[in-house]
């Protein structure tokens, strides 16, 4: 995994001294080496987590005639195969690194060898004959990429940190940005929360060239029309789950060239990729866990209790609400976008933890959730769905303690109050019918904003995420209307970005997914939705695909979605750190612009009294949301979004500089 | 839209029975299975039917089910 950035003019040949503020900038991306290529219209940069092919794959990277250069960040898992091919139909490799692959590949097959990768990719490709840049990213977006564009060209790169490395680019929040973050959790591609900065969508393909700027996509996310699924048969469904499970886990454990560990959280989905690595490799086994002070949110019993049933070599890291705030500052400097929960925190410092012992790349269960219908949003619409069929049945009500039987404040303790909460706005041909309460409840962090900031809001051209919803999407199975909202906003958004690469990339640390193998994709967003959750019974098929390799306790514990103390983190010690009360005093909130000072002091009083304690959820994501833009202002609007250490390139520097002719070697 | 036919009833009955998720509340067992039974084969129950009495058994949900494909 590493950091690509890039530069195309239509004017003077790229500055170098810019292109390599802006890998310096990638530096915790890639810390074993960097380089850079240059000609008279690009600059491709490049920082390095050597991986795959340690000793050869350093990077920038060319063909055989050196006219098509290369700046790739992440994985292809199907390397080895696609190499094998395009070695049979000509092609000469001078590496065995995959990046070559992609090169090959795309001399072979042009735009569609996307759709052939297996993989988390963000890449750029410069042509020099034909004078194009290609940019592509992976299919559920795993991997960022962004890019700003204006009258001289383009600038493209891993982060948005790199891009603001050259001064002459504006800094400003984008209210169309704020909005959607304000309501979605996070913007959704192509938006950004800066002005002017944008992010190539999952599963797109951008080119710039002779004739212009142009994207579109090479994979979308899609289902078959309800009850026209291809398999319908449970057993045989189980099986092929499993299979596939097993190669993309396989692929992503044995497809490296330095050691690889796993994340173990608890859940099920971390426990099936542990335990088919133990089962299915002959790999030493090395699990890495994130234990909470706070028995709230702890999960440590079944962690061990898995490690011991793997054999594994175990670590865990114990976080205090203390832990999540002293480093909240470096988070938001990683995640580049508010955020309206702490959970990012405690896994900045998890991948703080693997990297301490030696390793690179981690396996984890992220996208389990989505792909097979993990998450209480789904089991709500169900419910919602459910009252919406006869909205006079009042016998109905109780199906709200089907929800959360493990919680101490059940709404199902009062079953007329939780089907209004839960039963709010419930129109049954909303399309988004399941996320609308969540959306709802995440806007009321608005009222917050001043009255400039929500007249900005309110008149942005911000975009219905309904409206982008495929043609067809209407005769899909609701649960799949809700998996594709689920896939299309929070997954790349923020579980692959703000928890995900973001925190991972931060202390130099890769994470390999094999829920969201394409294959795996694939055959389970094929599948009848009453396979994924069957009832209210959250991803079915894969417990019953691996019942014989996850403990009981595990595979049946009620689902406990990964939380951290939210304000609790921030107001329950005596002395609060020292940055919150400098991004947060009168005088920053009102040169941010974005909140209301006095309505700050309020919610922040009211914290200061209860220790950030028993805060209701709307509360604790407005304590979320003010500091997290409040430190978004401070770093990368009134600062320019540089960090300590990183103004240079990581060395040994590769150079390609046909406009000086210079060449170096690493 | 389009319903698993007869042939699938009792697989698809099986997979239900095979859930571990019981309470000790037989009446919001009912609506658990109401909840599926809904979901599954496109149907609305009423509030008499939602009863453990009738969705408490294999054959309870097999009688229900009869009844709703002959009345169409």
């Amino acid at each position: 995994m590493c950091g690509i950035c890039g530069v195309v003019t239509d004017g003077p040949p790229p500055d170098v001294d810019l292109v390599r503020r802006m890998m310096g900038r990638l530096r915790h991306r890639g810390p074993d080496g960097s380089g850079y290529f240059r000609d008279h219209r690009a600059a491709l940069g490049h920082t390095r987590l050597a991986i795959i092919d340690t000793a050869g794959g350093a990077q920038p990277l060319c063909n055989e005639d050196e006219n098509l250069w290369i700046t790739f960040n992440g994985e292809i898992f199907n390397y080895v195969e696609l190499g094998e091919e395009l070695r049979r139909l000509g092609h000469t490799f001078r590496t065995a690194s995959d990046t070559e692959v992609v090169v090959h590949a795309w001399e072979e097959w042009g735009e569609s060898c996307f759709s052939r990768f297996n993989g988390q990719w963000a890449l750029a490709l410069w042509d020099r004959r034909a004078e194009r840049l290609v940019l592509s990213r992976d299919r559920l977006g795993v991997r960022p990429l962004f890019f700003r564009r204006d009258g001289r060209g383009l600038a493209f790169a891993s982060e948005v940190k790199a891009l603001f490395a050259d001064p002459s680019v504006p800094r400003e929040l984008d209210p169309a940005g704020l909005d959607q973050t304000f309501t979605y959790w996070s913007t959704v591609a192509p938006r950004t929360i800066f002005r002017g900065i944008e992010q190539l969508e999952p599963g797109y393909v951008a080119m710039l060239d002779r004739d212009g700027f142009r994207t579109a996509p090479y994979w979308s996310i899609s289902f078959p029309e309800q009850g026209r699924e291809t398999g319908q048969d449970t057993a045989e469904n189980a099986a092929a789950l499993r299979e596939r499970i097993i190669e993309a886990t396989r692929l992503r454990f044995l497809r490296s060239d330095v050691p690889v560990g796993a994340y173990l959280s608890g859940g099920i989905d971390s426990s099936v990729t542990a335990a088919v690595i133990a089962r299915y490799t002959e790999a030493p086994l090395h699990t890495f866990s994130l234990r909470f002070d706070d028995g709230e949110f702890d999960e440590g019993d079944y962690q061990q209790k898995m490690a011991a049933e793997l054999g594994a070599q175990h670590q865990d890291i114990v976080v205090s609400h203390a832990d999540v705030a002293e480093v909240f500052p470096d988070v938001v400097r990683h995640t580049e976008t508010p955020i309206l929960r702490s959970a990012p925190a405690p896994l900045f410092l998890l991948s703080r933890l693997v990297r301490d012992h030696g390793y690179k790349v981690v396996v984890t269960g992220e996208g389990a959730d989505e792909v097979l219908a993990g998450y209480d949003i789904f089991r709500e619409a169900r419910v919602r769905l459910f009252w919406s069929r006869d909205p006079q049945s009042r016998k109905r009500d109780r199906a709200a303690e089907l929800l959360y039987p493990w919680m101490a404040r059940s709404p199902g303790r009062a079953p007329a109050f939780a089907r209004s909460f839960f039963g709010q706005n419930l129109d049954p041909d909303d399309p988004a019918l399941s996320h609308r309460p969540r959306w709802d409840s995440t806007a009321a962090v608005k009222a917050l904003l001043t009255p400039g900031t929500r007249e900005a809001v309110d008149g942005s051209d911000a975009r219905d995420v309904t409206s982008m919803m495929p043609a067809g999407s209407e005769s899909w199975d609701p649960l799949a209307r809700a998996q594709w909202l689920e896939m299309t906003t929070l997954l790349p958004g923020y579980i692959l970005a703000s928890q995900g690469d973001r925190m991972l990339m931060a202390n130099s640390v890769e994470g390999r997914f094999p829920f969201l193998d394409r294959d795996v994709v694939e055959l389970a967003n094929g599948l009848p939705a009453r396979h994924k959750l069957c009832g209210l019974d959250e991803k079915h098929l894969l417990k019953r695909a691996f019942a014989d390799l996850v403990p009981e306790e595990i595979l049946h514990r009620p689902k406990q979605p990964y939380r951290a103390p939210d304000a609790a983190s921030f107001f329950s010690r005596e002395q609060q750190p020292e940055w919150l009360r400098e991004v947060t005093s009168p005088a920053a909130v009102r040169a941010a612009g974005v909140f209301d000072p006095g309505q700050v002091s309020g919610l922040f009083a009211k914290c200061a009294r209860t220790g950030g304690l028993r805060m209701g959820n709307t509360d604790n994501m407005r304590v979320l949301a003010v500091l997290s833009t409040q430190l978004v202002h401070q770093q990368f609007i009134a600062g320019d979004g540089s960090g300590p250490g990183d103004d240079a390139p990581p060395e040994p520097v590769l150079v390609v500089d046909l406009v000086n002719r210079k060449r170096s070697t690493p | 839209m389009n319903r698993p036919g007869p042939e699938r009833v009792e697989e698809i009955l099986a997979d239900h029975g095979e859930l571990r998720d019981a309470t000790d509340d037989p009446e919001l067992d009912a609506l658990r299975t109401a909840i599926f039974l809904e979901d599954v084969f496109g149907i609305v129950l009423t509030d008499a039917e939602i009863d453990p009495a009738q969705l408490g058994s294999l054959e309870g949900m097999r009688e229900l089910l009869a009844r709703r494909r002959e009345a169409g």
